[in-house]
């Protein structure tokens, strides 16, 4: 066809008007000329006119086959189609109305989910390809230590073993900045150069650092993030080239990195850690690149063609070949160590991996309620509409195009649902970053972009597809003499349909059986999280960190000074009780476990050496926190570096290796010996049930000094006076110095749950949904049902069936729909529950009375939605019932 | 009255093309009533339906149309062919005679 042939059918929807007239006139003037002939032959004027249009031929189906030349006959096929739709749907408006409400529910909250789980999980935003970066670990699994930063030396290693095109360092540190009203502090990850090139980040003003910057000593440059850019120095333009004071030493700006990194990417790694402020370049001085200053985390970009397969296999060959290395390496091998790589996007998932899994997988079962309900409506709707497709079938309207405009009316209300269901996204996200806890996103804006737009039209086709597929079926397999047939209501198609219908209900009910099961395990695991005992009085107790500069405090001298002089100060509070410092907090952020080892027990090869959590106290620390004293004494402040080295045990240690006997008095190896001098009770750590069962070693600040840790003071009253006592008791000691982070304990201990409670609730709200659309399934059914069976209703209770029969009737009808969907969804909940094991806490994966009460609820809620309609075959008048045609 | 034969399919393209090279520029009814006179009443043709293969041929740029005055003086639309429609009409032609005599041999050699 020539391209003058496309034009004119492409446009011809366009101009339809004109050259219709065109051709009206081509016909009207071609049967003038034709009478005009006629009478010339010595016709009547009428007889004229006759023959005319006798010899013309049909003249619409003409018109008809021109059209079709003329323009795109599907097109325009396609645009009646949608006139007819929007005609049909607006006759029925309350069905037009309900599905697309559902349907942006279901598509909107699948879109913000999606947006979710794509920018925590898949594609952290400011960093490139991030399918192709891996995160370089090394473990000691002998010593139960499966996850570690790694040390100049494994770099090196790696680096020659050509494993990765490129490998960048980092290492976090904090510093007190100066400069602004009050002395901040401010959270920094030290990079070396090729950082930038490694995870693909960029500048929006500036440079980023080179190789040149690497020099030793350290340069002082530093790069803002962001947002530390906005919120630290208002967004000043002039940033750039400026110099800021940071631990009272100057920095320049050299850059200010674009908007999308947020740098949550901590030692830890993951979603959930602080947001970062600054960039700065790292310098290894050689007496940091032993191979046991395990302290820096690597990221590796992936060279083309490399897999993380042959990464892993690389890894191992090289863990083998360092294992043959000397008299180092016959260590390595027996405490298992070995270095490997974890996708970038597994790591930086971190502990809201499964959980964005979860609620991403239920709320792809609320979008397959959705579509079921819209499946169920639509079935009504067809045998609501009997009388007009039976028509229209006699009038030659073929199945294709009954189906036609099934798939057209379905299109349109997904089209519809999944355009509101934007809106519901972008109010879901909203919702969703004002009220989750920081450290569930960490800073992280969900986007609102053209991957969730792509991901919400494929929703739309998915619910489209999905609600048609089983109308569509039935329309196919129904056959066209039944559809004449079916004036009365025997017809077998309709019977059909309510089949259909009931088991779409019941597959609803299962669904949601599904999730409530679900939300109701998790609900209990938050609630017996909620009731462990933290080990500790949380109650008057504020909270905030601090971290001493080296310039100022050289030696751990001057670092306990400070702290003797702070915690005399803080216990000048005006009701203050008690002060003490401590690190790490409990339930705060601090070191890994580490291992030890008990004089006089020989160590057992491939055995684990005994493990515990250290953390570092001042004597008033249990005291502050009331943690009990089991035996033995607390520390005092005579506890110095002049005085033998204490520990003092947790309940649990105590329990697990010195099960027999008083382990106060006993000695213990760990950096150096020290002698046991009491036993305290056991505090939880965090919510996950592996690493609260792990005991405690307490040591004295004093004798082993830090130079950051955190501030307790316990006194009743108002926090936020407290807090700020706290701040200006500080800063009468140290003007510059900055105290940060500042939570009541009780704060503390809701944060660790925070991740979970935000599950909880979303998949709470999502089971909600998902029972409420169930129910309507059910309503719609058992409604239709009752009318459907009017007469027969009316027959019975004409022959002497009571209402309370009838009722019963009714309502046994819906609970069997109900209760197949229960035993169904109970099964699949079983076997879905078992992949949530992990994530559950004192709860069975089968947890009978999670189970019964979900089937319960589900039960109350279908006998309700049955109810209503039950109801109103009881109140039928047998007489016009019979009588109804 | 003897029944008249329908158009065979596939022809009435090339009796236009062949119409319109006799008679030059011509409007529709015009045509029409050429091909039936031609044809000599042994054949049945609805007038109308030569419209939409005028739009055929004109989507091929076979014929091209120019607004013209009728017989009785008023605006009407005339066909004629396209140089391309001439070179068309030839290779059209002995597509047909190759055609009919290959029918025509198949009926010799059955009787």
């Amino acid at each position: 066809m020539t391209v003058k042939a496309w034009f004119q059918r492409l446009s011809a929807p366009l101009q339809k008007k004109t050259w219709e007239q065109d051709l009206q006139e081509d016909i009207q003037e071609h049967l003038d000329l034709a009478i005009e002939e006629n009478i010339r032959r010595g016709m009547s004027p009428s007889e004229a006119a006759v023959a005319a249009r006798q010899a013309f031929g049909g003249a619409e189906q003409m018109k008809e086959e021109y059209r079709d030349r003329r323009g795109i006959p599907a097109l325009e096929t396609f645009l009646r189609e949608i006139r007819i739709g929007v005609r049909s749907l607006s006759r029925a408006p309350g069905f037009a109305l309900l599905s697309i409400a559902t349907l942006a529910l279901a598509i909107g909250a699948n879109s913000a989910i999606f947006s979710a789980v794509n920018a925590l999980l898949f594609r952290p935003p400011g960093i490139a390809e991030p399918d192709r970066l891996a995160v370089l670990r090394s473990q000691y699994s002998k010593l139960n230590l499966h996850s570690l930063v790694i040390s100049y030396d494994d770099y090196q290693q790696v680096e020659a073993a050509k494993i990765f095109s490129s490998i960048a360092l980092a290492k976090s540190t904090d510093f007190t900045y100066t400069g602004g009203s009050v002395p901040q502090r401010l959270s920094a990850i030290r990079v070396t150069w090729r950082w930038f090139d490694v995870l693909g980040i960029y500048p929006q003003q500036g440079r980023v650092f080179n190789k040149d910057d690497e020099g030793l000593p350290s340069k002082p440059l530093a790069l803002l993030t962001h947002a530390a850019w906005q919120r630290v120095f208002g967004g000043d333009p002039g940033a750039v080239g400026k110099t800021i004071l940071l631990d009272q030493r100057p920095y320049k700006i050299v850059g200010i990195l674009k908007p999308d990194y947020v740098g949550a990417l901590g030692e830890m790694g993951g979603v959930g850690e602080q947001p970062r402020d600054l960039v700065l370049p790292l310098t290894i001085r050689d007496d940091e690149r032993t191979r046991y200053n395990e302290s820096y985390l690597a990221v590796g970009r992936l060279a083309p063609g490399m897999s993380f397969e042959r990464i892993a296999s690389a890894m191992q060959t090289l863990t083998a070949r360092l294992h043959m290395v000397g008299r180092r390496g016959a260590i390595l091998k027996e405490n298992g160590w070995g270095l490997f790589a974890v996708p970038y996007n597994d790591f930086a998932g971190g502990e809201m991996k499964t959980p964005m899994l979860i609620l991403w997988g239920s709320v792809g079962l609320v979008l397959l309620i959705a579509a079921a309900n819209l499946a169920g409506l639509t079935l009504a709707r067809m045998s609501a509409r009997t009388r007009e497709l039976a028509v229209r079938t006699a009038l030659g309207g073929t199945r294709w195009h009954l189906l036609r405009q099934l798939f057209t009316e379905s299109a349109m209300l997904s089209l519809a649902g999944s355009i509101a269901g934007l809106g519901v996204a972008y109010l879901f996200i909203r919702t969703v970053e004002r009220y989750a806890p920081e450290n569930v996103i960490g800073g992280l804006r969900i986007p609102y972009d053209w991957q969730m737009l792509a991901f919400t039209a494929l929703a739309g086709i998915v619910a489209a597809v999905l609600s048609t597929w089983i109308p569509a079926a039935q329309l196919i397999g129904a056959h066209s003499s039944s559809l004449l047939k079916e004036g009365g209501r025997s017809a077998t198609a309709t019977r059909e349909r309510l089949r259909l219908r009931s088991f779409l209900v019941s597959a609803e009910v299962a669904l949601a059986l599904i999730l409530t099961v679900g939300a109701g395990l998790l609900l209990r695991s938050l609630s017996h999280l909620e009731s462990v005992h933290p080990g500790l009085r949380p109650d008057n107790v504020m909270t905030a960190s601090l971290a001493l500069p080296e310039a100022r405090y050289k030696d751990a001298e001057h670092v306990v000074e400070f702290y003797r002089q702070l915690i005399a100060r803080a216990k000048t509070i005006p009701g203050a009780t008690s002060a003490a410092i401590s690190y790490p907090l409990p339930f705060g952020p601090g070191f890994e476990g580490r291992a030890f080892q008990i004089a006089g027990r020989p160590i057992v090869a491939n055995q684990p050496s005994p493990q515990a959590n250290i953390r570092l106290v001042t004597p008033e620390f249990f005291a502050s926190l009331g943690i009990p004293l089991l035996r033995g004494r607390t520390f005092t402040e005579q506890d110095t570096v002049n005085s033998p080295a204490v520990t003092i045990i947790d309940q649990t240690l105590a329990d697990r290796y010195w099960p027999n006997e008083d382990p106060v008095g006993q000695k213990m190896i760990r950096t150096n010996t020290s002698v046991v001098i009491g036993v305290v009770g056991h505090t939880t750590q965090t919510d996950t049930a592996a690493s609260s069962d792990r005991g405690y070693i307490y040591v004295p600040l004093y004798q082993d000094t830090l130079a950051f840790g955190s501030l307790i003071v316990n006194a009743p009253g108002d926090a936020a006076t407290l807090a700020r006592a706290m701040q200006s008791t500080v800063n009468a000691i140290d003007p510059t110095q900055a105290l940060y982070d500042m939570k009541t304990m009780q704060q503390r201990i809701d944060a660790t749950f925070s991740a979970r409670r935000f599950t909880v609730v979303l998949l709470g709200c999502f089971a909600a949904v998902s029972i409420f659309l169930a129910a309507l399934g059910l309503y719609g059914v058992m409604n239709y049902g009752v009318t459907q069976r009017t007469q027969e209703i009316g027959i019975r209770m004409a022959l002497g069936a009571h209402r309370a029969q009838v009722l019963g009737m009714i309502l046994g009808q819906g609970f069997k729909i109900a209760a197949a969907g229960i035993v169904l969804g109970g099964f699949a909940a079983y076997w879905i529950a078992a992949s949530l094991q992990d994530q559950l806490f004192g709860v069975q994966a089968f947890d009978v009375s999670t189970f019964a009460a979900a089937a319960i609820v589900l039960t109350a809620v279908a006998l309700l939605a049955t109810f209503i309609p039950a109801r109103r075959a009881t109140l039928l008048d047998p007489v016009e019932a019979c009588r109804c045609d | 009255m003897e029944p008249k034969a329908e158009v065979p399919y596939g022809t009435l393209e090339l009796l236009i093309l062949r119409t319109l090279e006799t008679m030059g520029s011509v409007h529709g009814f015009g045509l029409a009533r050429r091909i039936e006179q031609t044809s000599g009443s042994l054949m049945h043709l609805n007038q109308g339906s030569i419209y939409p293969a005028l739009l055929r041929l004109q989507q091929k740029d076979w014929i091209k149309t120019e607004w013209g005055a009728s017989e009785n003086g008023r605006k009407a639309k005339f066909y004629s062919l396209t140089p391309k429609g001439r070179k068309q009409l030839k290779v059209e032609v002995e597509n047909w005679e190759r055609a009919t005599a290959l029918v025509a041999r198949f009926f010799q050699a059955e009787s």
